[in-house]
């Protein structure tokens, strides 16, 4: 999945995290994960100043689609140098657990 | 601050640069540090970021850029005391459009050196010697505040008189450098709403007390606008401990050490229309007695007048 | 060595703007042109770079308004004026050449600045605006390095990229100080307040400074979390050590982290974004 600026919304994309407003972030949803967006429901999102939104996939292709497996990869690469620091380590796995969490879609 | 010793520093604005290269070279030789800019947007800058003493601008070509840049600079109180002399042709002396630039001075082109050393030594004579702004806020004092009150009685305007609550304890425990910080900032924060809101005028009587005059239909936002920013920037004078438990210990009018709640400031607002105003004391009155209700809050607060009698 | 210390020294005291880069310099000018924005939206820009950050506070501080203590851009602006902002923003340089360690170096401090902003909120700390300007500058000395010296340092950053040695460690072998220290004497040479230019001088030894030592922990770890998190390109890319010292006196542990870990990515997909929006003006103008 992928945050992506609600300009770039386009019908067909599907949400993978509720919308919430964005001056209202502790309210209600606006509406649910798994929504199918439309035309007619990208309007009335923007009406209401949605700033972003979360969708399945990978629709800007930032650094290409990575899997599960490269993303740990460079991240152990990026700590490679700290492997003897206890608290890196903790952090390390705060990474790891974050990637895998996030991971599927 | 600047040091005494330090050399006057002179600002010099030309796209020609030769003429730049001479000036810079003959100044320096009278002792001169100059700094010399080509572009508009680099001088407006390096002004700011470092005020020189004195501003040379080249106006033998001009256009609206160099136009609406001397009227930034004249149109800020903090910069607006740095004299700025024009070269002008000789031959141009009839055609130029003098009202347009607000110039000091002027010299003409091609510049007679002895007459232009003499020009800028005169003109940062007579900018010390007339200016009579407030030296801690370099805002216009009192004769221009009683000037701008008797010019705006019976017009749609509004006098509104500031002050900063419980100043007095702040000063004693923090120190009078805090204290003058103090009212330097609210001095800016009252300018910069005013020009930033259409214009108007905004002066400082003394102490803490200011004075701002902008139109009736316009007071109250900018009131707001004024206290919502001395709000923010007040909160970051006191310590973390301060902040949370929201007061300050100072000694009181009787000696006795007791609370005061953190800065605020209090506004009493007094239209100029009214039929009751009809001179500058009334306007003091009026104000005195709201200022006095304003400041029961312990938070900041504006007071409008409203009786007409 | 001790030359290279003076040279920094007074490259800073000769040292009038600095330059950033022509994405954020041109946005920004869209802005100022427009006169109906505001100094709300102007801060918010402004607030993406630190070179203009740093340039805007300098100013807040500079004797001749003779305020002595404003350390964040919000109130720097309220007290400047929009007048004055908008003619800073309009005399701001740009780099002539615009390297990708550059950009990397904007956005690794951008993004140190969010990280700040989330650690401190979420440890509910005092002056949260505060630490994330210090964290916006802390690598400011760079800009200073880079422009001193040019291709030069570059070499030597790109000759270490496989390593991955601390950039401040092949500073200080090479030039007998580090980007911390000389950021910290800008800081100063600025007339930045304390709470600023602490934690730019000790985010890399939080050990050394008595005061602000808070301030400078959440500086160092939002400098460790954005490594951690890959997410600027270039310059140092390895995740350094954390200091203990930084870690207790935060009271930090797995779950705390993991929290701003979690909120920490979300708001980096909109600093990325942002990011692309700069670098696609960068590439139209170059």
């Amino acid at each position: 999945m992928q945050k992506i600026p609600f300009s770039l919304a386009q019908p067909g994309m599907i949400l993978a995290r509720d919308v919430i407003r964005a001056d209202k972030p502790n309210g209600p949803p606006i509406c649910g994960k798994g929504l199918v967006l439309t035309e007619s429901l990208i309007e009335r999102l923007a009406n209401l100043e949605v700033q972003s939104i979360t969708v399945h996939g990978n629709p800007l292709g930032i650094d290409g689609v990575k899997t599960l497996e490269e993303d740990l990869e460079s991240l152990e690469r990026r700590f490679r140098l700290v492997s003897d620091d206890p608290l890196a380590e903790k952090l390390k796995n705060v990474y790891r657990d974050y990637l895998v969490r996030t991971s599927g879609d | 601050m600047r040091q005494m010793t330090d050399k006057r520093r002179i600002t010099v604005f030309s796209t020609d640069q030769s003429l730049a290269a001479n000036l810079d070279i003959r100044l320096q030789s009278r002792g001169y540090h100059v700094l010399v800019h080509s572009q508009i947007a680099t001088l407006l800058g390096f002004a700011y970021t470092d005020p020189p003493d004195l501003i040379i601008i080249d106006l033998s070509s001009y256009d609206d850029d160099i136009r609406a840049l001397i009227h930034s600079l004249k149109s800020d109180c903090y910069f607006n005391a740095i004299p700025v002399l024009g070269l002008v042709h000789g031959s141009e002396v009839e055609s130029f459009p003098w009202d347009e630039f607000l110039l000091d001075d002027f010299v003409f082109l091609p510049i007679r050196y002895s007459e232009l050393f003499t020009r800028i030594s005169l003109s940062i004579k007579r900018i010390q010697r007339v200016f009579d702004n407030n030296p801690l806020t370099r805002l216009p004092g009192n004769t221009s505040v009683q000037n701008a009150i008797e010019d705006a009685i019976g017009k749609s305007l509004a006098v509104c008189y500031i002050d900063i609550n419980h100043f007095k304890p702040y000063n004693d425990v923090y120190g009078f450098t805090h204290g003058d910080e103090v009212l330097r900032m609210l001095a800016r924060i009252m300018f910069n709403a005013v020009k930033e809101s259409g214009g108007g005028f905004a002066g400082h009587v003394g102490g803490d007390d200011f004075v701002f005059v902008v139109s009736i239909d316009r007071a109250e936002s900018v009131c707001k606008t004024i206290i919502k920013n001395f709000d923010a920037i007040s909160v970051d004078l006191f310590d973390d401990q301060e902040k949370s438990r929201g007061y300050f210990v100072s000694i009181n009018r009787k000696g006795q050490e007791e609370k005061f709640p953190l800065l605020s400031i209090a506004i009493a607002v007094v239209p100029t229309n009214l039929p009751k105003i009809k001179h500058c004391g009334k306007v003091a009155e009026v104000a005195a007695e709201l200022k006095k209700m304003a400041k029961k809050s312990e938070k900041s607060s504006f007071l409008i007048e409203r009786r007409k009698q | 060595m001790e030359d290279f210390r003076n040279d920094f020294r007074n490259f800073i005291l000769d040292t009038r703007t600095l330059p950033t880069l022509p994405g954020i310099v041109s946005k920004l000018n869209s802005l100022v042109e427009n006169s109906k924005s505001s100094l709300q939206e102007m801060a918010r820009l402004v607030s993406s770079d630190q070179v203009i950050s740093a340039r805007i506070l300098r100013l807040a501080n500079s004797p001749s308004y003779g305020f002595y203590r404003v350390s964040t851009i919000s109130n720097a602006m309220i007290l400047l004026g929009v007048d004055v902002v908008k003619s800073l923003i309009l005399s701001s340089s740009i780099f002539e050449i615009m390297e990708n360690s550059i950009l990397g170096l904007w956005e690794h401090s951008l993004g140190a600045g969010v990280a700040a902003n989330i650690i401190a909120k979420r440890l509910k700390l005092q002056e949260c605006e505060e630490i994330s300007t210090a964290a916006l500058l802390h690598d400011i000395g760079k800009v200073i390095i880079r422009l001193k010296l040019e291709e030069e340092y570059e070499m030597l950053l790109r000759n270490n990229e496989e390593k991955g040695t601390a950039s401040d460690l092949i500073e200080r072998q090479n030039f007998g100080t580090d980007h911390a220290e000389v950021g910290g004497w800008l800081a100063q040479n600025w007339n930045l307040p304390e709470k600023l230019s602490v934690p730019i001088r000790f985010h890399h030894n939080v050990d050394e400074t008595e005061i602000h030592q808070v301030k400078a922990s959440v500086v160092h770890m939002a400098d460790v979390l954005i490594r951690a998190s890959g997410f600027s390109r270039g310059g140092d890319t390895c995740v350094p050590r954390i200091q203990p010292t930084a870690w207790n006196r935060l009271g930090l542990n797995d779950s705390i982290l993991s929290e701003i870990v979690e909120e920490l990515e979300d708001k980096l997909v909109d600093v990325k974004n942002f990011s692309m929006e700069i670098h696609a003006t960068d590439d139209r103008q170059t």
